[in-house]
């Protein structure tokens, strides 16, 4: 600014303000480097702090859905044991089918066979029930606090539903991780066993021929749906992953947009207080003398 | 001597204006009363001038009051900011989407009694934090309303100081120079400046009529109180048959504080409007395992209304097995619970069409926008403020140097006058002894 005159006053409010610039320039940065953050407030930077609210937001839904996939886990986790367990039952049936194909003269071998599978259809039954977190029934359907599996008079009820139990994974994606039409393997299997039963019991070779490839479709539908389980199973891993990349990723945003770069912050700190120190300095030594101090 | 003293002792006083002397020659005196040998009878003192920039003076009275305005409203639209407390993890855009997840959460795992447990959590969260801020939004409005009371209190107070001013000027005829009468007044209406924005009029016997708004408050010497009753809405104020705008000093500032608040709290009633009408009209269409059906989440709409009172239905309160996942009652139908973690993507009518986070997003960052523009309009009028005291620090400032320069002549033109006497003296001496016998 250009004065004509330079008053006392003009000289001292003009050293005021100086002074007052350096020195909130210089809490400025304090502020910063001792919080890390660029901005505290929205209204400190609106922009930034709206990306750092919708990224947070964002970062809070995928934690979520990582959550969410824990309960996939669980489901697939269930079914690949199930029906591994089913596997090795339907082989012990496989195994028991063909001795009892072979050797159908003793009636006692016989009936040693039917209590075997009896005890299978048992197992079965069991797996069928399988219950996991908070006591819910896994292969009901939606209907998990009910006992979907009953056996009555060689037959298998089914007090649960078809429908599918689905978890969130990604936003506005929904994945469905029980047993599809769950019932059907559990009813169908303990059906042929039944069968079987009967077929031991009465010693038909003809149709024991039959209960072992009955035993054999189960075994494959048995196989392919642990394999649709498997990968299933991949695909929450992967969806797991990917979630948890994101995460790392909207983390790095919301610290882009928030976080202050420790060193340039502390090299225009180190600036702000030698510009301090110099408006000091200049008040300090511009201002030793005035006319008063030659006049005797 | 006795001036340049004066404005020495004044050098620190605020609003003092320096002032000068005119020195004027004394007229001619005539020895023989036949107009020859005229001769200077010397010097006298005439006017005492004060120097002040009446321009820059009105620039320092209306840029006082925008930076008033400017300073009063970006403190309340930051106290407003403060209160939303946004970015951090106890803001509302926390609770909204920790509500949502939860949903999520609960539609994952329907049967889950920790999923239904952390819904109502974080709904209880969610509801906590839209009361807390509506209160302290109302609490907000109400300081700066009984501030406005007490500013328009001082106004009236500043008014009769300028009025009582007015009649001291009037009463001494406006004769002389009532410097430091008019230096008071020059501060008081600067001071007013600072409260409401003030239009002035000189008159010719010396006195100054203030208004403000529109709103006359000193005529002469007559004063007339400001109005205590005002209309935040409009940034106006009332006298009953008239309004009057105030547009600048702090008194606008609270009104815009008051009226930002009451914006506000309108945007919280719109959002917990949204949710209680969006979450209830789906909830009341679930089943719980016990067949209980038409349960709602929230707290009636059609009783309750608006962000006050925004709560969990008392069902829900009670017991989590009332909060509803689907429509079959089937323990694990997560339909309805899906759908209610959709709504954090659903466009809301009574929101203008926009997704319950987004308009709550959307305004936050309208609101710091503003808040962001009243602190920098704010820092733009002190930084004219300081250029414009500069200016009048320059022209009515005292310059210390200045005065001991003045005082070193006035102190040189003395030891002259004073010599003159001596050497006047010595001739007269000389003369007396060479007419002595």
């Amino acid at each position: 600014m250009i004065n004509d005159r330079v008053t006392t006053s003009y000289q001292y409010s003009r050293y005021n303000s100086q002074i007052q610039t350096a020195l909130e320039r210089l809490n400025n940065l304090q502020q910063q480097i001792t919080s890390g953050h660029k901005f505290e407030n929205m209204r400190d930077d609106p922009l930034a702090a709206n990306t750092v609210v919708s990224v947070n937001s964002l970062k809070s839904r995928f934690t979520q859905y990582n959550a969410n996939l824990s309960v996939a886990k669980e489901y697939l986790g269930t079914t690949d044991q199930a029906m591994s367990d089913m596997t090795d039952l339907l082989n012990s049936a496989n195994t028991i089918a063909l001795q009892g194909a072979n050797a159908t003269s003793d009636a006692s071998v016989r009936q040693g066979m039917v209590d075997q599978v009896t005890q299978l259809q048992n197992r079965l039954l069991t797996i069928a029930n399988t219950q996991g977190a908070g006591d819910k029934y896994m292969f009901a359907g939606q209907n998990t606090t009910v006992k979907p599996y009953a056996a009555a008079d060689g037959k298998l009820t089914f007090a649960g539903d078809d429908n599918a139990v689905q978890v969130e994974v990604r936003p506005g994606e929904r994945m469905a991780v029980n047993l599809p039409n769950g019932s059907q393997v559990f009813t169908d299997t303990y059906n042929r066993l039944e069968s079987l039963r009967k077929n031991l019991s009465s010693g038909d070779a003809t149709a024991l021929q039959g209960s072992i490839s009955d035993i054999k479709l189960s075994l494959d539908k048995v196989v392919s749906l642990r394999g649709d389980a498997g990968a299933a199973m991949q695909t929450v891993k992967r969806l797991s992953d990917d979630n948890a990349r994101r995460i790392d990723d909207l983390t790095k945003q919301a610290s882009d947009a928030q976080d202050v770069d420790m060193a340039d912050a502390l090299t225009q700190y180190q600036s702000a207080q030698i510009g301090y120190q110099a408006s000091l300095q200049v008040i300090a030594s511009g201002n030793k003398y005035s006319l008063l101090d030659f006049l005797r | 001597m006795d001036v340049t003293g004066h404005n020495l002792a004044n050098v620190n006083t605020p609003g003092y204006s320096r002032q000068t002397i005119d020195f004027q020659s004394m007229g001619d005196f005539s020895f023989w009363d036949h107009g020859v040998n005229n001769l200077g009878q010397g010097v006298t003192t005439g006017q005492i001038q004060r120097i002040r920039d009446n321009y820059l003076e009105q620039s320092q009275n209306r840029n006082a009051s925008d930076l008033a305005r400017a300073n009063t409203t970006s403190d309340g639209l930051a106290r407003i900011d403060d209160i939303y407390g946004e970015p951090g993890s106890s803001g509302l855009s926390t609770s909204l989407d920790k509500f949502f997840n939860a949903w999520s959460g609960l539609s994952s795992d329907p049967s889950s009694a920790a999923a239904r447990t952390a819904v109502k959590s974080a709904a209880q969260t969610l509801t906590d934090g839209v009361r807390s801020r509506y209160s302290d939004l109302d609490q907000l409005a109400s300081e700066a309303t009984s501030q406005a009371h007490n500013t328009i209190d001082q106004v009236n107070s500043l008014a009769q100081q300028i009025a009582k001013i007015n009649s001291k000027i009037v009463e001494s005829g406006n004769q002389g120079s009532p410097n430091d009468l008019l230096d008071q007044r020059d501060k008081a209406i600067n001071d007013l400046s600072k409260l409401v924005d003030v239009r002035t009029a000189k008159l010719s016997n010396g006195a100054v009529n203030v208004s403000a708004g529109g709103f006359s408050l000193v005529n002469e010497t007559v004063t007339h109180d400001l109005p205590n009753t005002f209309d935040p809405a409009t940034s106006s104020i009332t006298d009953g048959t008239s309004s009057f705008n105030i547009r600048g000093g702090s008194l606008a500032g609270q009104f815009e504080t008051i009226q930002a608040a009451r914006t506000q709290q309108g945007q919280l009633d719109k959002l917990a409007d949204a949710l209680r009408d969006q979450v209830n009209s789906l909830h009341a269409t679930g089943k719980n395992a016990n067949g209980d059906t038409g349960v709602l989440f929230f707290n009636d709409g059609s009783t309750a209304k608006g962000a006050i009172d925004f709560n969990l239905s008392d069902a829900v309160k009670a017991d989590t097995r009332n909060i509803m996942t689907g429509t079959s009652g089937k323990a694990s139908d997560a339909g309805l619970a899906k759908n209610l973690a959709d709504l954090r993507n659903a466009n809301v009518d009574s929101l203008g069409k926009q997704s319950i986070t987004d308009f709550y997003k959307g305004n936050l960052t309208a609101l710091a926008g503003d808040a962001n523009y009243q602190k920098g309009l704010a820092s733009t009028y002190n930084n004219i403020s300081t250029q414009i005291q500069g200016q009048i620090a320059s022209v009515s400032g005292v310059s210390v140097d200045e005065e001991m320069v003045n005082m070193t002549k006035l102190q040189r033109s003395y030891q002259a006058n004073a010599k003159m006497l001596t050497v006047f003296d010595e001739v007269l001496q000389q003369t007396i002894d060479m007419v002595r016998p």
